[in-house]
């Protein structure tokens, strides 16, 4: 009796033991597993994200090209041949303004799908360029402040181009819905971060990212925001107006710091 | 060694006491059958020095235990179906134990086939929390979780104490010692583990401020 109470008590303390050990091996291993599941997904998801970035501004850039080969030239001609009708002033005096317009809108669209700017002037010239847009086109008052800028510092064209998407939806979306009297942008731009703040003093209704999952505008900049590695936090004022912050951190040392 | 056992609840009692601020709710439940242990563990002591049987001691201690052990794994099982498969088990395990007390053992013997129906309870559910936390597969280093040590010292204690507790009535009316150094030895190991399931309690309290 005693000798079966010792050893069968011995055999089950050991298989206990025993679950307990391969549980921690296990789990171990499946832990490690799954964090390479993990990695694989992230990789593959951005390279999606990348190819869907790529295939959308192509599109914008056929588009754009089209309208600016086919109705600009279009327009031009149309310009010179009522140039050159008879003298019916006033007809030729509306239908040229109307053209004048068009041409505009059309020379605005292709600027909008295909920021020109971009290349020749960089993502600072191009930010400049929207904002003086802005000030002509709208009677909201955007004013772009560069806090601090370091000239040797230079971001990828696809970074400077989601950017540009990022703070392009974000203005609109100010303009359209937020009722604002005035935007300033304040950017800074180091050796260890880009950090843009835009401040504006609307009802506060840029959406939160969270809460309009759905919305195709902000879909996009969370896509463009996840493609350059960028976060983004909005705060709403208790009065009136919204500060919303994009920050990407531009140096290895600062990301490990901040993860840490 | 008996001395020893039968002090070894100090230490997790001590310890529980000083963090018990910082604890998880399910470690300031473990902390409540703690005290009871100890609480019951000095009557049985005193009644016994007093001549007076302390078997009835012994008796309620299971459905403190099991009720204390049900609650804290009801609230480890993550899914609906576990946490229904506990209760259930509890309440089979309330209605055995009665019909147990009414007409198999009464409450003047050792208490042998409640303890192991209780025992097979619990190996089950600490099988069952271990295959939810390798499903899981959340954690990098399950020893530093403190409902991975207290599973596993309540899978150890139970599993070693299973075959003890099966013929303890046998053993306790013919008076065989070793019963009690195999139960003092687990008795250690399972107050070991509360006292580092409480620190690492603890310690997690502190991580996550």
């Amino acid at each position: 009796m005693n000798h079966f109470l010792i050893y069968g008590s011995i055999v089950m303390v050991f298989l206990a033991i025993s679950i307990v050990l391969f549980v921690l091996f296990y789990q171990r291993k499946m832990y490690l597993k799954q964090q390479k599941i993990n990695e694989l997904e992230m990789v593959n998801q951005r390279k999606l994200l990348q190819a869907e970035i790529n295939a959308t501004e192509r599109t914008q850039k056929r588009i754009a090209q089209e309208l600016h080969d086919q109705t600009g030239a279009s327009l031009t001609s149309l310009r010179f041949y009522i140039a050159q009708m008879g003298d019916d002033v006033n007809h030729k005096d509306k239908m040229n303004q109307m053209i004048i317009e068009t041409a505009d809108f059309v020379k605005n669209v292709c600027n909008e799908m295909l920021p020109y700017t971009l290349s020749e002037a960089g993502f600072i010239g191009s930010i400049s360029e929207m904002t003086d847009r802005l000030n002509e086109t709208t009677w909201v008052k955007v004013k772009f402040v560069q806090v601090e800028i370091d000239e040797t510092i230079k971001l990828t064209p696809n970074e400077e181009l989601a950017l540009y998407r990022i703070v392009q939806e974000l203005l609109n979306n100010i303009i359209k819905y937020a009722e604002s009297t005035y935007i300033d942008l304040f950017l800074t731009l180091n050796t260890y971060e880009l950090k843009l703040e835009i401040v504006d003093d609307g009802t506060g209704l840029i959406p939160s990212l969270d809460g309009h999952k759905n919305s195709f505008g902000l879909r996009n900049i969370v896509s463009r925001l996840q493609y350059i590695d960028a976060e983004m936090v909005r705060t709403t004022r208790r009065q009136r107006g919204t500060t919303v912050l994009i920050r990407k951190a531009l140096n290895e040392k600062e990301n490990h710091n901040r993860s840490c | 060694m008996l001395s020893l056992s039968a002090f070894s609840i100090l230490a997790p009692l001590i310890v529980g006491f000083v963090h018990f601020q910082k604890l998880s709710l399910n470690m300031k439940i473990l902390y409540i059958l703690i005290v009871i242990t100890f609480v019951m563990e000095a009557a049985a002591l005193i009644l016994r020095l007093q001549g007076i049987r302390n078997l009835f001691i012994f008796h309620s201690y299971v459905y403190v235990e099991i009720t204390v052990v049900m609650m804290i794994y009801y609230r480890l099982f993550d899914t609906f179906r576990w946490k229904l498969v506990a209760v259930i088990l509890y309440v089979v395990f309330i209605v055995f134990s009665i019909l147990n007390v009414e007409y198999v053992e009464g409450l003047d013997v050792f208490n042998s086939n409640q303890r192991y129906v209780e025992g097979l309870i619990i190996i089950l559910l600490c099988v069952t929390y271990f295959v939810q936390l390798m499903r899981r597969a959340e954690h990098r280093h399950l020893h530093s979780l403190p409902s991975f040590w207290l599973n596993s010292g309540f899978l150890i204690y139970f599993s070693g104490t299973l075959f003890l507790f099966m013929l303890g009535r046998d053993l306790i009316q013919r008076d065989i010692g070793i019963f009690w150094e195999i139960h003092a030895l687990l008795n250690i190991l399972l107050n070991t583990v509360y006292v580092i399931a409480l620190l690492k309690a603890k310690k997690q309290f502190v991580e996550t401020k």
